[in-house]
């Protein structure tokens, strides 16, 4: 329901815009009627906070510094006319609301309690979309992506090289722990990107080493062994996964075997880390495998004659020379099927060829889209559930020594109106 | 004459904060209980600009937005209304002029611990720091406070407090101050 007055979105069942007080159109509420807990309620159930852009001082003197032509200039803006009626109807309810004990008397039903003093904020908040989704929108959202995923998932393909495909998605997850909210950064070599996939393999060696260890200790046991061995690697993924965004964020490999920071960000949620650890390749690897298969059987019923060919000389071979294939007198039978054989299977491999290339270059984005995405939901989770690491000397003091390149405006600014 | 007209000029309340305190929650609250039209600048920049604010960041960058909040800030006109400031207006000293001379400039002032728990989706709501040195809400806190306290008029500590005993306690301080003023 959108208020006529601010144009905000409230939630259904609200009778009161929690951004301005003002009664919704369409319910019973009216401005003489609306109380100040109603009001208070509608607030108290509101939805999560909307971004805001909240620029910083230096920013704030290089503005004022320059010539003040730079932006279009906003006219006047009145006051609106509801405010007119209120205030004719309002002596009552200001002296009231002032002293905080107005009666919520046949006001329609809110989430909160009728009572004089409204419940304090919850601690947590929760947030509207997860933090897979947010980065979902994250990269849909930026110029390219597309092309810049493919290209990460061909670098993939070289070893060693391959690290600055992870060291990119540390780089671009980082910045929204440092209040950053930016597309996918254009450059991919660089940045530190590939230190900081080294960063990552160093991590991943030794958390695979302790999981391997540990899981070949509990998994001597049958069945429950096996279980705790699943369960082990599950939760050193969800370590791993934590403790290559401190690194990241610290930009220095020894901020990843803080465990026990490690461990009490984990535990602050760790079902959203869980998801965030085995959702996507879940879900990615499903829809590749279903892909797969569709572009396999689209090349079996293009190479499908070849194959009956195949099968026909086979059985035509066993039925008119069963008498040792190689002897003298058969010589002659051999070479056409010999060639033929080999045309059947020229046609097997020229249908697979590029049903093969096709899945590969698939897979390859598919990986590259996996750990672009895992890496930037990361980069949520942590801001959400880690922001205290932000707090951290030892993460501070080395965050900033290989800043990111500042971004490019996209646009010039607004010229002002004649 | 101009006190006359400096009075009813200054018929407006002006709440300025950190990002999270709730000038827009307490704000709504606040007009409520006094009968007041409430205004969020934040609103009206997106509603001027045809740009929700961090759009206006990505296409203005900062120092742009700053001087486009200014410039709204300046041509503020009302009468009775509580006026909730974006948590970067302090940055515009021509349009915290302005508002000080339309309104009781009101600070609402919370302590850094209790703006963590209010606030731990911090980076999630699109602050921007340009600079390296600003990375971390206790730096945005450390740089703010002295212009908050600079340009407030009225301080009212909102820590650890519900919605309504905040504008309460906004109203009580009003108050008070009318009253030394007066004597």
């Amino acid at each position: 329901m959108i208020c006529q007055n601010c144009g905000k979105e409230n939630p259904e069942g609200n009778a009161v815009c929690f951004s301005c007080g003002e009664p919704l159109a369409g319910t019973s509420a009216s401005a003489e009627s609306v109380t100040t807990e109603q009001v208070v309620a509608a607030v108290q159930a509101q939805p999560t906070a909307q971004p805001t852009a909240e620029p910083t001082a230096q920013a704030a003197q290089q503005a004022t510094e320059q010539p003040a032509s730079a932006q279009q200039t906003a006219t006047a803006y009145t006051a609106p006319t509801t405010g007119a009626t209120s205030t004719t109807a309002g002596a009552t309810n200001t002296t009231a609301g002032a002293a905080g004990t107005t009666n919520a008397t046949g006001a329609p039903a809110y989430t909160a309690s009728t009572q004089a003093t409204a419940p304090t904020a919850p601690a947590q908040p929760t947030y509207a979309k997860g933090c897979i989704g947010c980065a979902w929108d994250d990269i849909k959202q930026s110029n390219g992506w597309i092309g810049r995923t493919l290209l990460l998932g061909l670098i993939n393909l070289v070893p060693i090289l391959n690290w600055v495909v992870n060291g990119y998605c540390m780089r671009w997850a980082r910045q929204l722990s440092m209040g950053r909210i930016e597309s996918m950064p254009k450059q991919i070599f660089g940045n530190r990107c590939f230190v900081n996939g080294a960063f990552y393999f160093v991590l991943s060696l030794v958390i695979s080493l302790i999981a391997g260890i540990a899981g070949g200790i509990v998994g001597l046991v049958p069945l429950l062994g096996w279980l705790a061995a699943i369960a082990i690697s599950v939760f050193l993924c969800m370590f791993l996964n934590a403790a290559t965004m401190r690194t990241a964020i610290a930009d220095r490999l020894g901020a990843g075997f803080d465990v026990s920071t490690v461990w009490n960000a984990l535990k602050k949620n760790p079902g959203s880390l869980l998801c965030i650890t085995i959702v996507p390749g879940i879900i990615i690897g499903i829809i590749v495998s279903i892909v797969a298969l569709i572009i396999l059987a689209i090349a079996g019923v293009a190479m499908s004659g070849n194959i009956y060919d195949l099968i026909m000389m086979s059985s035509y071979y066993d039925s008119y020379a069963p008498y040792d294939y190689y002897s003298y007198g058969h010589h002659g039978y051999g070479d056409a099927s010999g060639l033929s054989a080999l045309m059947a299977m020229m046609g097997i491999v020229g249908a697979m060829a590029p049903a093969l290339l096709l899945i590969y270059i698939i897979t390859c984005f598919a990986t590259a889209f996996q750990t672009l995405l895992v890496y930037r939901a990361m980069g949520h989770w942590t801001a959400r559930y880690a922001s205290d690491w932000m707090n951290d000397p030892s993460v501070t003091s080395t965050m900033n020594m290989y800043p990111d390149p500042q971004p490019v405006q996209s646009t010039p600014p607004v010229q002002p109106q004649p | 004459m101009a006190q006359e007209s400096d009075r009813t000029v200054r018929d407006n309340i002006v709440l300025i904060g950190m990002p999270g305190v709730g000038k827009s929650t307490i704000g709504v609250v606040l007009a409520k209980m006094m009968n007041y039209d409430f205004v969020d600048v934040d609103l009206l920049i997106q509603q001027r600009m045809d740009k929700t604010l961090q759009r206006l960041i990505d296409s203005l960058g900062p120092d742009g937005f700053i001087e486009v909040e200014g410039n709204v800030l300046c041509d503020l006109a009302f009468n009775n209304t509580i006026i909730s400031t974006g948590g970067s207006a302090i940055y515009s000293p021509a349009g915290m002029e302005h508002l000080a001379q339309i309104g009781h400039v009101v600070y609402l002032k919370i302590g850094l611990d209790e703006l963590h728990v209010r606030l731990p989706e911090f980076a999630e709501r699109g602050v921007v720091m340009r600079e390296a040195n600003c990375a971390s809400l206790a730096d945005l806190y450390e740089e703010r406070v002295p212009l908050y306290e600079r340009y407030a008029e009225v301080t009212v500590d909102v820590g650890g407090v519900s919605i309504t005993e905040a504008a309460e306690k906004v109203i009580a301080a009003l108050k008070d101050k009318d009253q030394k003023e007066r004597s």
